[in-house]
């Protein structure tokens, strides 16, 4: 290589050097700034992946417990000739049960699911219905099986098994009338 | 020119070379590396202060130990002023980069 040749080379490296060392300390300062961000964007990145990640974990534990995904209510002692009726209650009596949708199976109380319908009244075509519970089967289908009792209608029920009215006081009768 | 002034300059002028040249050239590496180039160039300038004096005044310390030992003493007073410019030059290479830096 000619002298020269190398002598410019050396000037042209110097100055690319130099250049970019003048240029890096114009600089440092924003490009320190962006650094800074980006990690405390990656720090951020992996705290929410590990959240995302126990989270998951937690889903999965969640996912392997059954749990209650439907609520069926099942009027027993109503014929054919009532099926409009059978229909306005079950509907009226759905949202008493709706609440259990999402409850993990093995946290759910008996008693609990019994009082839920037990000794309850409803409204309905101004005559009152009282029910009771005969059978509740319990899994991700829950049925309730309920025996309905018109009030308006003495002896409707006479003689059905668990259809013996429960005496209850007035206060008692006031709270658990559902005017739905 | 007298040759402790050409010595106390290039002593000044080692020294802050060896200051804004490590800071600057350390700064494009951290820039290349993905680090911090401000701060890098800040630590570097503060880490090789004293060692820019050291280097710049290298030499001269031969002659400093000479004028100690054979009392000199004009000579010595002379590498005393020499010292004194070293540092300062080294001292001036770290305001510049602090100033570069925090400005």
């Amino acid at each position: 290589m000619r002298p020269s040749v190398r002598r410019l080379l050396a000037v042209f490296l110097l100055g690319v050097i130099a250049g970019a060392a003048l240029t890096a300390a114009a600089v440092a300062a924003q490009v320190e700034r962006a650094v800074l961000q980006r990690d405390l964007f990656i720090k951020a990145a992996r705290e929410q992946r590990q959240q995302l990640d126990q989270m998951r974990s937690q889903l999965e534990k969640f996912q392997t417990r059954p749990s209650i995904e439907s609520v069926e209510i099942h009027l027993v002692n109503l014929g054919e000739e009532r099926s409009s009726t059978a229909l306005a209650l079950q509907e009226k009596l759905r949202p008493l049960g709706a609440p259990l949708i999402g409850k993990m199976l093995d946290e759910v109380d008996p008693d609990m699911l019994k009082n839920i319908f037990q000794d309850r009244r409803v409204v309905h075509n101004e005559s009152q219905y009282e029910l009771a519970v005969q059978t509740i089967i319990i899994g991700p289908t829950t049925h309730f099986y309920l025996i309905i009792r018109n009030n308006s209608e003495a002896g409707f029920l006479s003689g059905l098994p668990g259809s013996r009215p429960h005496r209850t006081s007035s206060t008692t009768f006031a709270d658990r009338t559902s005017r739905i | 020119m007298n040759d402790f002034v050409v010595q106390m300059v290039l002593s000044f002028s080692i020294s802050i070379g060896m200051i804004l040249g490590g800071a600057l050239l350390g700064s494009l590496g951290s820039l290349l590396i993905g680090g911090y180039p401000a701060t890098t160039m800040i630590d570097v300038a503060e880490r090789i202060r004293i060692w820019a004096a050291v280097g710049a005044i290298g030499g001269t310390w031969r002659l400093f130990e000479l004028a100690l030992w054979e009392r000199q003493f004009p000579d010595l007073i002379q590498q005393v002023f020499i010292v004194i410019a070293t540092f300062t030059g080294a001292h001036l290479g770290y305001t510049l980069i602090q100033w570069v830096v925090k400005t």
